[in-house]
């Protein structure tokens, strides 16, 4: 047939040319042939030819036919097809400029019976588009004025009958007086030019309120002059860019703010696709409307006839003559050329629908054909970037996708074929070469009734009948036949011996080159030189080569370089490097240098001879086995994904693989976008850019309807269901997907367990098992040479040396060298890699079943070998079954049960990040567990992640908010009301065990709040609440309040640090010891005996003298002891005597009493003395230790005076208490001292009084003394008791607080206050003064400080002290 | 761009290899011209089945081949006697029955380029 054949794309369309060229073949069965008889010339089909149409990028390549809208007689139909022979239709479909065309017969529709042929084809799919857009879209009412902006073209007229039959009123804008009256005459009310400077001024006046039109219709756009032209709250339907000069117009939105304006874009085939049903209604729509004969179709003027005159047609359409459409004629016969009166006129596309340009534009015809180019060259920039991100997110994964996009791409307003349909078209049949030449006699005739044919007039025209039709076309039919009869045999002869010719030629080449093997390089060969490179780019480096190459080609020079070479692919160990085959360096890097990509700068290295073959080899492709696992390489989406191989497509190429998608549902879209192109501005959108990627999950109907309704599609067969999403299948929720084989890999898949849980297999009972067959396979896939160590007996199962049994000497990665124990090489060691490797079983091994049958996981006894076949007897039933050996493996343990299991019965496990399970059955290879939902799930080991264990401090809280642990018997609330014990606790969860359940092997699962507790297991008290009293702050002990201030803390380091102390109580007591350090109220102190430190409390110490072993009273509380200390310490001072002496400072003050005393204190006194004259020296003693230490002292303070007393009474300060304070004054009788703290005791009260006087009164103080003794004792009751008190305290609190006081002094106490008492009763005075003092002291702390000592000096002391009394006296 | 062995960019990813010749020439190309080497036997020409079937969008590695009889590895890769051009390292998929019969009636030896087969055939040394 004959067809305008695009071979290469032209610039001139002057050079299109009509070729002979094959009829198209029928690609399905759902094809009918049409002879056609017309076809429009739009705008798609100027830019086709040129090559300048976006999908002239992928779909519409050379070679194909040009042409996109026809109408014709059905020739030939599918029994089953609506469209019957003779049927006239029309339609849309790439390859219309032709005498046949091959549609599919739901691209087709009838023609009505109103219209020709011509007229129909006129119409096309403009009408409906306008219509969609007019009615549809822009929902125009009768009564509303609508401004149609290329009016005149093929889109526009259909546009203004359409406002017209609604009842609205129409404003057409053309570009000249001829389009002017053409557009009345179809029905316009007024009609503006363009040219018009303030035409849309004139628009709006010429509405009826003079506010400006309802709706715009811009098939130009010209949105910003359709906004002047609109009122308030108006709509704006873009139909489509015509004759915009190759500049998209940028909008200022303002605009449309200022107007309220609705500015709605239409892309009707995009709607299409989208919603199919939409475009139904919007053809039947329209379909109503033309049989309601309101639509006249607009034929352009002039006659184009024949296929030659399509070069002319196109030039009217792209000078902007043509108005309405332009129609050729084609196949036309006698009668026809009757009904196309309105000879064909070129007529513009919807893209074209365009004003003229303007008129001084018009006769530059080259100019506009430039900036036309402009436009698609940009639009062509624009979707190379597109497709240049699609490549870099590489989602494409099929041609199919391929194909989806371009479909996006496709101008929506030009009706095209779609890219299958083109597809199936460009390919062509060789054998109906025959069938064209006839079409070439036929056109001849077709000629001359043309010439007929213009006679008449359109309106003239009748339509044929379809019987008219039928018949001649068959007769049509039959002419042909009979010429392909007569030429079939010639022709075949002549094909056949040209192609046993060139094959001959081709043998004779091939001998010629030597089919032969591979010649190893040699030195005489050209040398080769690795190049590196940007890696990623070695392709397009290599083509950049080719291209030079070519060039010098065609120059006439020989290439130097012989060839160029990459092996990366961008990922392999040889990318980022290309290798240049030249004879000399120089050659070489003359063919590189200034490439793109090519790093020159990092030098060359050249391939050892030895070394080239290594370049080229090639890698065997992991072949690919159905229902085994891969991991995905492509698209980025899955990049990593587990897949599982669904199904290996015969070519090798294809593979259908199941997926876990990964689907947003569109949550993720920007609703503001545009609709429609989601999809690609998405793709656009990733580009470079590392996205998130949903989740995998498996595919959820109801997600997918939420805001994707429109894409899916369900098609459920018998228990599946099967939906399509998208344009992906997703069965059973996988998504199923066709990919090239180089998308997936089947190397290194090791699928982790949380990949494997996902293809489980859900059984109809909805328990999930996992292909342990597909699990087994990909593990072993990474299988290593470990698993066999030295000593195995294996086979060679495969490969060459199929059947040789050896033992494994050594194991290198996954070469395994074996000595050969058998057959011919017995002794020899060979070499095998570890997959064509087995182990080698021998009667009454204990092997397992590892894959390749129904027995999987079963463990035997083997019985009998025969061939690869083995038997064993399996331990689980006692039958034997026969599996092949490769199935096989030997059991871990052949002895025992379950002993090569790492999970014991109730072992908490973790199954995955989040899942725990309790193990309630193990078997060898499969644990049946009870996860944390209570689901039982079978697993293999090595599934399992690790083994949790218990947590002894994991506490969960029962219904009742009592604490539960492990091990408390706890029973469910409702439910089954079961009950056990809590075996484990994880998050809330319990784990509970009840030997009396036969389920799960007794175990159950249930929240914890779920639960109450029976008992717990220690006997813990049972939650009673929250202990409110903890909280109430009234009951909270008195912290400063009611507890009274606390003893100051006495500063820096503690003295007690570095003392030697003996321990007097607790479990080390009687040891000796240094403290080393102190903290509030223990030391820490290490044990001379052993060699250790223990903590014990300050008072259970005794600081002992290092050096004497003595004890000495001490301790910050204590100040009385360090008195006692002082004392202790003086005692040496007794010795001394001098020592004393010594003191006399203090005694030198104290000289008045002193002398009294000084005699007396004889020995003591010092000490005494020491207690007034050294008040300083004390001071800081007595001071600080006793007053310090006491909560009273402080008020002492003063007492420093005393000092001397201090010592003593420091006791009283503790008897003294609150009082002492008052003691102040005692002070006084800081010389009384030592002895009458007593008193001070006693005096608290009154005594202060009486402190001084016994201050004053060296001998008084015996009076004193004695008074007050007996006071105490005698008379004053208060003095009495409130003495005793203090003397109570004074043995037992003072001296507590002596703390020392109890150990030493109590002694002393009893030995003191006997005496005390004695001295009480003690007539003597002096001496009872002083016995009285001390008995006093008795009371009082301090004499038990002194004597304390005393007891500890030796009883023997205390007399003295009494005996020297005597001497006082 | 006619004559010459070039694919720009933007075609790159419609390039398919010939899996008799390891050709690599656009989907286009080889509707338009078929295969420059196997076509007498392929007849690749207008036939896209056939071309589905006979060449394979998987390849790997990339070579241009000015010289296929002084080029060592134009020779290794048993392209001597083949038009220069782009020529394919490795080619997966798996050459139709018919096809390969028909190569072999045509007298080409098809040995399959993906490597499944060892062609280091001297290998001894």
């Amino acid at each position: 047939m004959k067809a305008v054949v695009i071979d290469e794309f032209v610039s001139n369309l002057a050079h299109l040319k009509v070729k002979e060229t094959p009829s198209p073949r029928q690609t399905s069965t759902r094809n009918v042939r049409v002879k056609i008889t017309h076809a429009a010339v739009t705008h798609v089909d100027m830019l086709y030819a040129q090559g300048l149409h976006q999908n002239n990028r992928r779909h519409v390549q050379p070679p194909f036919i040009l042409g996109t809208e026809y109408a014709g007689i059905v020739t030939s139909s599918p029994p089953t097809s609506a469209f019957k022979p003779g049927t006239r239709v029309f339609g849309g479909s790439l390859g219309s400029f032709a005498e046949e065309i091959c549609v599919d017969e739901g691209d087709m529709r009838k023609v009505p019976d109103q219209w020709s042929n011509a007229e129909a084809c006129a119409v096309g799919s403009s009408g409906a588009v306008s219509w969609g857009s007019l009615i549809s879209v822009a929902d125009l009412k009768a009564g509303e004025t609508v401004l149609i902006l290329g009016a005149s073209g093929g889109l526009g007229v259909m546009a203004v009958q359409i406002a017209k039959a609604v009842g609205a009123k129409v404003i057409a804008v053309v570009g000249d007086k001829e389009k002017a009256a053409m557009i009345r005459d179809v029905g316009a009310d007024e009609v503006v030019d363009y040219h018009d400077e303030r035409w849309e001024e004139k628009v709006r006046s010429l509405t009826d309120d003079g506010e400006g039109v309802h709706v715009v219709y811009d098939a130009i756009g010209a949105v910003e002059s359709s906004l002047k032209c609109l009122r308030y709250r108006g709509r704006v339907v873009v139909v489509g860019f015509a004759a915009r000069g190759g500049k998209m117009e940028e909008i200022r939105t303002n605009r449309i703010l200022l107007k309220s304006a609705m500015v709605h874009g239409y892309r009707f085939g995009e709607d299409g696709r989208h919603d199919p049903q939409r475009i139904r209604d919007v053809w039947n729509g329209f379909m109503k409307m033309v049989e309601s004969r309101s639509i006249k179709p607009v034929i352009y003027k002039e006659d184009y006839r024949g296929l030659e005159a399509v070069p002319s047609a196109l030039d009217g359409l792209r000078t902007h003559k043509v108005w309405g459409r332009a129609i050729l004629r084609i196949n036309e016969e006698k009668g026809s050329g009757q009904r196309d009166d309105f000879n064909p006129e070129p007529m513009v596309d919807e893209d074209d629908v365009k004003p003229a340009a303007p008129p001084k534009r018009k006769p530059v015809a080259t100019e506009d054909h430039d900036e036309d180019e402009d436009l698609d060259l940009t639009r062509k920039v624009d979707d190379e970037e597109e497709e240049d991100d699609e490549e870099g997110a590489g989602e494409d994964v099929e041609n199919d996708d391929d194909d989806d996009d371009d479909e996006e791409d496709e101008d929506e307003d030009e009706v095209v074929a779609r890219p299958h349909k083109r597809r199936k078209k460009t390919k062509r049949n060789m054998f109906v070469d025959v069938e064209a030449e006839v079409d070439d006699e036929e056109d001849e005739e077709e000629e001359g009734d043309d010439d007929v044919a213009d006679e008449i007039h359109p309106e003239d025209d009748i339509d044929p009948t379809g019987a008219d039709l039928d018949d001649r076309h068959h007769r049509e039919l039959d002419i042909q036949r009979q010429h392909n009869a007569q030429k079939d045999a010639e022709d075949i002869a002549r094909e056949l011996d040209e192609k046993y010719r060139r094959r001959e030629m081709q043998r004779a080449q091939k001998a010629a080159a030597g089919s032969v093997p591979m010649a190893l390089p040699t030195v005489n060969d050209p040398s080769i030189w690795g190049v590196r490179c940007r890696p990623g780019k070695e392709r397009e480096i290599i083509m950049a080569i080719t291209k030079r190459i070519d060039e010098q080609v065609r120059v006439g020079l020989t290439p130097k370089v012989y060839s160029a070479f990459e092996r990366g692919g961008g990922t392999g160990p040889m990318s980022g490097y290309l290798y240049v085959e030249a004879d000399a360096k120089q050659d070489m890097v003359e063919i590189v240098e200034g490439i793109q990509n090519v790093f020159m700068g990092s030098g060359q290295i050249a391939i050892e001879v030895k070394e080239r073959p290594d370049l080229l080899r090639k890698r065997k492709r992991a072949a690919l086995e159905e229902n085994g696992f891969v991991r995905m390489i492509r698209p980025p989406l899955y990049k990593g994904d587990l897949a599982k191989v669904v199904e290996v497509h015969p070519n090798g190429l294809d593979c259908t693989v199941q997926l876990v998608p990964r689907l947003d549902y569109g949550l993720g879209e920007d609703a503001n976008a545009a609709g429609g192109d989601g999809n690609k501005r998405k793709r656009g959108g990733n580009f470079g850019r590392v996205t998130e990627r949903p989740d995998q999950k498996l595919f959820s109907e109801q997600d997918a309807k939420k805001r994707h309704m429109k894409f899916l599609t369900m098609g459920g067969s018998t228990g599946q269901k099967t939906f399509t999403y998208k344009g992906d299948d997703y069965q059973n929720g996988y998504l199923i997907k066709d990919v090239k084989i180089n998308f997936v890999t089947a190397e290194n898949v090791k699928p982790t367990m949380e990949e494997m849980q996902l293809f489980a297999i859900t059984s109809a009972d909805g328990t999930e098992t996992l292909d342990l067959v597909a699990v087994q396979a990909a593990q072993k896939a990474a299988q290593s040479g470990s698993t066999f160590v030295s000593g195995d007996s294996v086979e060679i199962y495969e490969g060459e040396q199929k059947g040789i049994r050896g033992t494994t000497v050594t194991v290198t990665g996954d070469i395994v060298t074996l000595r050969v124990s058998e057959g011919e090489l017995t002794g020899r060691r060979i070499d095998a890699p570890v997959k064509t490797l087995r182990k080698l079983f021998r009667d009454g091994d204990h092997v397992k079943v590892i894959g390749g049958s129904k027995y999987i996981d079963e463990v035997g006894m083997v019985t009998r070998i025969k061939g690869d076949k083995i038997t064993l007897l399996c331990d689980s039933t006692q039958s034997e079954i026969t599996v092949f050996s490769k199935d096989l493996k030997r059991a871990a343990d052949s002895a025992t049960l379950g002993n090569d299991s790492d999970f014991e019965l109730y072992d908490l496990v973790q199954i995955d990040a989040s899942t725990v399970g309790c193990v309630i059955k193990v078997d060898r290879e499969i644990l049946r567990v009870v996860d944390q939902n209570g689901n039982v799930r079978s697993i293999i080991h090595s599934q399992v992640s690790s083994v949790v264990g218990r947590n002894k401090n994991a506490v969960a809280t029962d219904r009742d908010g009592s604490e539960i642990r492990n091990d408390d018997t706890v029973k469910e609330h409702g439910g089954d009301g079961r009950q056990g014990k809590v075996i484990y606790i994880h998050r809330g969860i319990l784990f509970i065990q009840n030997r009396e359940l036969i389920e799960n092997g007794g175990l159950f699962v249930t929240r914890s709040t779920n639960v109450a507790t029976m008992a717990a297991k220690s006997g813990r008290a049972q939650a009673t609440g929250p202990d409110l009293g903890a909280l109430n702050p009234a009951l909270q002990p008195q912290g400063t309040n009611g507890a009274g201030m606390a003893p100051p803390r006495s500063m820096g380091r503690d003295k007690l640090i570095g003392k030697t102390v003996i321990i007097r109580k607790g479990p080390y007591k009687g040891l000796l010891g240094i403290v080393k350090d102190t903290m509030n109220d223990d030391a820490r102190i290490e044990l001379h005996t052993k060699n250790k430190q223990v903590s014990v409390r300050k008072e259970l110490l005794t600081v002992k003298d290092p050096i004497t072993g003595n004890s000495m009273d001490f301790g910050g509380k204590f100040p009385n002891r360090a008195r006692g200390g002082g004392f202790a310490g003086s005692t040496p001072n007794y010795s001394s005597g001098g020592g004393a002496g010594g003191r006399t400072p203090g005694w030198g003050n104290t000289s008045k009493s002193g002398p009294n005393w000084g005699a007396p204190a004889g020995g003591r006194t010092p000490g005494w003395g020491g207690g007034g004259g050294r008040t300083p020296g004390w001071g800081g003693d007595g001071g600080r230790t006793a007053y310090g230490g006491d909560g009273g002292r402080t008020a002492y303070g003063g007492a420093t005076a005393y000092g001397g007393n201090d010592g003593s009474r420091t006791a009283y300060g503790g008897s003294g208490d609150g009082s002492r304070t008052a003691y102040g004054g005692a002070t006084a009788y800081g010389g009384n001292d030592g002895s009458r703290t007593a008193y001070g005791g006693f005096n608290s009260g009154g005594r202060t009084p009486g402190g001084p006087s016994w201050g004053n009164s060296g001998s008084n103080s015996k009076s004193n003394l004695a008074a007050p003794t007996p006071a105490p004792y005698n008379a004053p009751t208060p003095g009495a008791y409130s003495a005793p008190t203090p003397g109570g305290y004074g043995a037992y609190s003072a001296p507590t607080p002596g703390g020392p006081p109890m150990d030493a002094p109590t002694p002393g106490n009893y030995a003191a206050p006997t005496p005390g008492d004695t001295s009480a009763q003690n007539p003597t005075r002096n001496y009872g003064g002083y016995g009285g003092g001390y008995g006093a002291t008795p009371a009082a702390a301090p004499t038990p400080g002194a004597w304390a000592e005393t007891p500890w000096g030796g009883a023997p002391e205390t007399p003295a002290p009494s005996g020297e009394d005597p001497q006082y006296d | 761009m006619s004559n010459g062995n070039f694919i720009p960019t933007s075609q790159a990813r419609h390039m398919r290899a010939c899996m008799v010749c390891s050709v690599v020439r656009t989907y286009t190309q080889f509707l338009q011209s078929g295969c420059p080497n196997c076509d007498a036997f392929l007849e690749l020409t207008g036939n896209s089945d056939a071309i589905q079937d006979c060449t394979s969008q998987v390849f790997e590695g990339l070579m241009t081949v000015s010289n296929t009889s002084r080029s060592w590895v134009a020779r290794y890769q048993r392209l001597e006697g083949y038009v220069p051009g782009v020529y394919a390292v490795q080619v997966e998929g798996i050459l139709p029955e018919d096809a390969v019969v028909a190569a072999e009636q045509a007298g080409v030896h098809y040995i399959p380029r993906d490597g499944s087969v060892s062609e280091a055939l001297p290998n001894e040394n």
